[in-house]
Formats: structure tokens, C-alpha cells, sequence
């Protein structure tokens, strides 16, 4: 997912700044968490969800002293998440109803991703959930243990989606096209096989990530499938759900149409997408 | 002479001491998290070796001269014309002291909204937080002039603008001065706040984003230990501003 | 009042200095049109926040 010359990626420490630099204008197209770019659709953002990052790779993580062995045990801790309009915090949501608990027997804090393995190797909360690598960072650092993977609860679980700006859009649509086609290949050659996963994390951590190369690679490997870079098409049924999610939880006013805050065109063209036939950096 | 190796010998044992009583308290207390001094220096080392450590301080020194220079260019001439027009001034002055509590980092959402991923939102930040010590500082300063050097000014009949740039400015010099010195401090302090929006250089931008990349506490550190380092270079460079002769003339009435 | 227009001068100089330097090593200056590149693409932006 290197960039080509036509794009050029920019590393945000937090969703605020992402949000805020989305919504001026400045930044044209962003990774960002479903159900916020959701959210600013229905606030009138001229913003389009056109592909997903991933699936899975999300999961909740306690301190291994503690003594939080099951949701229940959750009951009135300290929970991060990264965003209120999150699908970990929806998850959160999902699992305590089927238990017959509410959001409100916990303490839900907001907290960027980058922060949690420090609040949770200081306990200054009790429970963390995001995205990797920083749930696994807190088990390779031995301080962590999981509570639950995400696609335990809510299979095929999506956190960020691509996000583009209509008037990109509508300037470059072929720009738009050739990035979504590059995820896909991308994703179908970090599916190829374990050693691409490892060549992915060796070149990527640091350049781009700023993160240890082993951090990453256990990310892609223990297990395989904690991170999956398939499968990425917009479909509707995945967003009614969190649609669905997000109003129960209260934290989308009313409904919104999937024509409005999607754009599945790009999506549907990647289908016969071959893989990236990439042999590592030259 | 004496004074001399006495001014550069006393700080440097207290450094000294410092850096002894650190690494002994990052031992005894086997934190995971606080490196040692010597890690510190390693990190700098490692900066400099990838070759950020002079990119990073440029960047930062740029975007702080930037902001604190306009500060001065506007909060000067601004500051001068409130001091001196008692109808302006009390106009105006409530406003800007509501404006000046509001932390930087409560800026930040405006600075990205108006300015997105450029320069100019870290150098807004830090315009900001420099202009209020010095307008206030010029303000006061103004306001302080001591009758004397008016009625002299009366009694020659000195012309506005005159006025202005022979008589009120350098009478107001010393304060201004003090005021200016603050407003450096404060700028270079808001340059972390300032660079956590994404930009991708500078040194505030170096503490940001070690915090993110796993345990590289040694490189926050180090990034504290640049940022004391060169606020120090800063403050000295200006005190030896304070001592040409021009600025000494409003003390000696 | 010449120190004071020396002192400016300086200001001005190492103003300056700081930043061609900062252009040169962190933005280049052929992102800015002052030189020509072979960049012949339009390059926008794309955010991320280095988590899934």
C-alpha cells in the first residue's frame, strides 16, 4: 500500500485531528472509524464511505493480574475506547445487551489508540479496546491478556473504512479508483501467504507506522487471522447493522440511506482485482 | 574572571547533580517506562544518526520564529496605540483579556479548520500565544511612562509620530523587552501543543509520535531535554539583546 | 538608532536563514513549484491513523 506518486499518506496522531482536517477540506480522503464517518454525513459533510481497511483485528484487552475473566466481570471498570463513534464501542454495546447489562454498569472513557498499552501497563484504566497493534502490543509486552477478539462477538467486524470527499470524487474519480484498487490488491497479496504478512511488517513498521517491525509482524501471525485484508466490498447489510447499533446506543439521531454515505461504484470494480505481484522493496 | 568561571561552573555541577540524583531514581525505583540519562543520550544519538535531529529542530525553530516574529510585527505597533489611546484601550482591553486565558491546545480544532495540514496552523498557535504577553507587556509599558519624559516632549513640541518613535517607544523599551522575553519562552513552550496537529517534523512532532510508537520513552526524553536545551540557548541569546545600550535609556531616568 | 536597525537586520538575516533551511529539508522545494519536477501526477492526500 506504498504510495505510487499520486497519493500521499498522512499519519495522524488522533480521530479529532482526522475528523477536523476532513471536514475543512484540507484532507481529501482519510482512514477513519465507520460509524464516525456515518456521523458526519448525517451532519451534512459532503463525505463518501467508498472501501473498508480491514476486518477483525480489533479486540478488548484487560491487565493479566486483574480480575476481569468474563463481560460481567467488566461490570462498573474503566473501559477505553477510542471514540464514542466507534464500532468498539458498538461492540461493547452489542455484547452487554445480550447479557442483559447497559453501557451505563460501565465507565466508558475516550482515549487515541496510540495512549492505551501505557494506561493499561499503569492500570489508570482497567480495560482497553482499538485496533492493532495495540492490543497486541500489551500481550507481547506481557502486561496483557484478552478478553475477547471482536469477530468472537460481531464476525466480519469492520473498524475504519476509507472515507473520500465528494469533490474528489467528482475531480478524480480514476485518483479514487487506482487507490481503492491499490488496497485490494494490496490486501489480496498480504492474503497471499504468511511471508508476504512478514515482508508487509518488516517494510512498513517503520516508515510508516513508526513501530517496531516484530510488533507488526505478531500482529499479522498470532493468529493468522486477527487482522484479515480480504473481503473488503462495501456491502450494504454490514453498515445497516452498525446503522442499527448506532441509533440503539444513541449516538446516531435518526436513520441515513447507504446511497447517501456510500459510494459502492469503486468497491464493485475491484472484484476480479488480481494481487500485487511485489517481491519486496528494490 | 572569577565571575566568569563561577557563572559556567555552578549550573554545570548542579547539572551534574541532577543527572546523578535521575539515573538513581530511574534504578532504585525499576520504572519500566522512564529511560536513564544515558538512554536519553543514546536516543539522541539515534536521531541524529537517522538524520531527523537537525531537520527536527529546524522545523521547529522555523515555525517558532515565524509565529513569534508576527507576534511582534502585530502586537507591538497594536500594543503601543492601545497604551496610548485611553478610548481604544478601554474599548479593547476586555476583549483581549478574555481572549488571552484560553490555552493553545483549545485552539487547536480552529488552527486545523482554518489552516489543515500546512505549517501555518503550529505557526498560528504559537502567533497566538506570543501575542498577549507582548501586548500587554507594551500596553503596560506605555501606560508606566513616566510624566518627566512627556511634559519634556510637550515643552518641545514634538510631533506625533516623533512622539511615537523618539519619545514612547524607547521609554517603553526596558518593559516591552521584558514582555518579549516572556513571549519567547511561552512560544517555544507551545511548540510541542503546536506540532501535534499533523505535521510531520519538528520536535513537538518527535514527542507526539515516540509516545505512539511503543515504549520509546528515551526519545520523548530526549525530545524534552532538546526543547530545555534550546529554550536555553533562546533565553541567553536574548538577555545579551538586553544589554545594548538603546534599550538601557528608559532605566536610567 | 543604527544598533536598533542592525539589531532588526539580524533578525531579519537569521529569520530567513532558519527558514531556506527549513524549506530545504522538510517541505523541498520542488513542492512548492519553485523547481521543476517529474512529478507530472496530481497528488492528494490521504490520512491515517496507524491502527486497523
Amino acid at each position: 500500500m506504498s504510495g505510487t506518486g499520486f497519493y500521499e499518506p498522512v499519519r495522524f496522531s488522533g480521530f479529532p485531528e482526522i475528523k477536523e482536517s476532513l471536514v475543512s477540506g484540507h484532507l481529501p480522503a482519510t482512514f477513519m472509524l465507520a460509524p464516525l464517518a456515518m456521523k458526519l454525513r448525517q451532519e451534512g459533510i459532503p463525505v463518501k464511505i467508498v472501501y473498508l481497511g480491514h476486518r477483525d483485528g480489533t479486540a478488548l484487552m484487560v491487565h493479566k493480574q486483574s480480575s476481569i475473566y468474563s463481560i460481567r466481570d467488566l461490570k462498573g471498570k474503566t473501559i477505553a475506547v477510542p471514540n464514542r463513534y466507534s464500532n468498539q464501542y458498538l461492540i461493547l454495546f452489542k455484547a452487554l445487551s445480550n447479557l442483559g447489562m447497559t453501557i451505563k454498569d460501565l465507565n466508558i472513557v475516550e482515549m487515541p489508540p496510540p495512549d492505551m498499552p501505557a494506561a493499561l501497563y499503569s492500570r489508570a484504566v482497567d480495560a482497553i479496546t482499538s485496533g492493532e497493534p495495540f492490543m497486541g502490543q500489551t500481550e507481547l509486552e506481557g502486561y496483557g491478556r484478552v478478553l475477547y477478539q471482536a469477530k468472537e462477538i460481531w464476525p466480519n467486524f469492520i473498524s475504519c473504512v476509507l472515507v473520500v470527499r465528494e469533490d474528489l470524487i467528482n475531480s478524480h474519480p480514476e485518483g479514487v479508483q487506482r487507490l481503492v484498487d491499490g488496497i485490494a490488491r494490496s490486501g489480496k497479496w498480504l492474503e497471499g501467504g504468511m511471508d508476504h504478512r512478514m515482508m508487509a511488517a518488516e517494510n512498513v513498521a517503520r516508515q510508516y507506522y513508526n513501530q517496531r517491525p516484530e510488533l507488526l509482524q505478531f500482529v499479522l501471525s498470532k493468529p493468522p487471522d486477527r487482522v484479515t485484508y480480504s473481503n473488503l466490498l462495501l456491502v450494504r447489510k454490514d453498515f445497516e447493522e452498525i446503522e442499527r447499533l448506532a441509533i440503539q446506543a444513541g449516538i446516531l439521531k435518526d436513520s441515513i440511506k447507504f446511497e447517501d454515505y456510500a459510494d459502492p461504484r469503486f468497491s464493485a470494480k475491484t472484484e476480479g482485482a488480481k494481487a500485487y505481484d511485489w517481491g519486496g522493496p528494490k | 574572571m572569577k565571575s566568569r568561571i563561577e557563572a559556567v561552573l555552578l549550573p554545570l555541577i548542579i547539572a551534574a547533580l541532577v543527572i546523578f540524583f535521575w539515573h538513581m531514581a530511574v534504578v532504585l525505583s525499576g520504572t519500566q517506562i522512564f529511560p536513564k540519562p544515558v538512554q536519553v543520550l543514546l536516543g539522541m544519538v539515534e536521531l541524529a544518526r537517522r538524520g531527523v535531529l537537525f531537520k527536527y529542530i529546524v522545523a521547529s525553530l522555523f515555525r517558532v520564529s515565524s509565529g513569534f516574529l508576527l507576534a511582534l510585527a502585530i502586537g507591538i505597533p497594536l500594543g503601543l496605540l492601545l497604551g496610548w489611546f485611553g478610548r481604544a484601550f478601554k474599548a479593547f482591553n476586555p476583549a483581549i483579556q478574555v481572549l488571552r486565558p484560553i490555552s493553545p491546545i483549545a485552539w487547536i480544532p480552529v488552527a486545523i479548520l482554518w489552516f489543515g495540514v500546512t505549517d501555518f496552523a503550529p505557526i498560528f498557535l504559537i502567533f497566538l500565544a506570543s501575542l498577549f504577553p507582548i501586548m500587554t507587556a507594551t500596553m503596560s509599558a506605555v501606560q508606566n511612562i513616566q510624566l518627566v519624559h512627556l511634559r519634556a516632549a510637550r515643552n518641545f513640541d514634538v510631533k506625533r509620530v516623533a512622539l511615537f518613535t523618539k519619545i514612547i517607544f524607547p521609554a517603553a523599551l526596558p518593559q516591552i523587552i521584558t514582555g518579549v522575553r516572556i513571549a519567547l519562552g511561552v512560544a517555544w513552550l507551545v511548540v510541542v501543543a503546536a506540532e501535534m496537529i499533523a505535521v510531520n517534523s519538528g520536535l513537538g512532532y518527535l514527542i507526539i509520535d515516540a509516545r505512539n510508537a511503543g515504549m520509546r520513552y528515551d526519545l520523548v526524553v530526549a525530545g524534552m531535554a532538546l526543547i530545555g536545551l534550546i529554550g536555553l540557548i533562546l533565553d541567553f541569546l536574548f538577555r545579551r539583546l538586553e544589554l545594548i545600550d538603546e534599550v538601557r535609556w528608559g532605566f536610567n531616568s | 538608532m543604527s544598533k536598533n536597525y542592525r539589531i532588526v537586520g539580524l533578525a531579519l538575516v537569521t529569520y530567513l536563514g532558519i527558514a531556506s533551511l527549513h524549506l530545504w529539508l522538510n517541505i523541498g522545494f520542488e513542492n512548492l513549484g519553485l523547481i521543476r519536477s517529474d512529478k507530472t501526477e496530481a497528488t492528494f492526500k490521504v490520512g491515517f491513523l496507524p491502527v486497523t
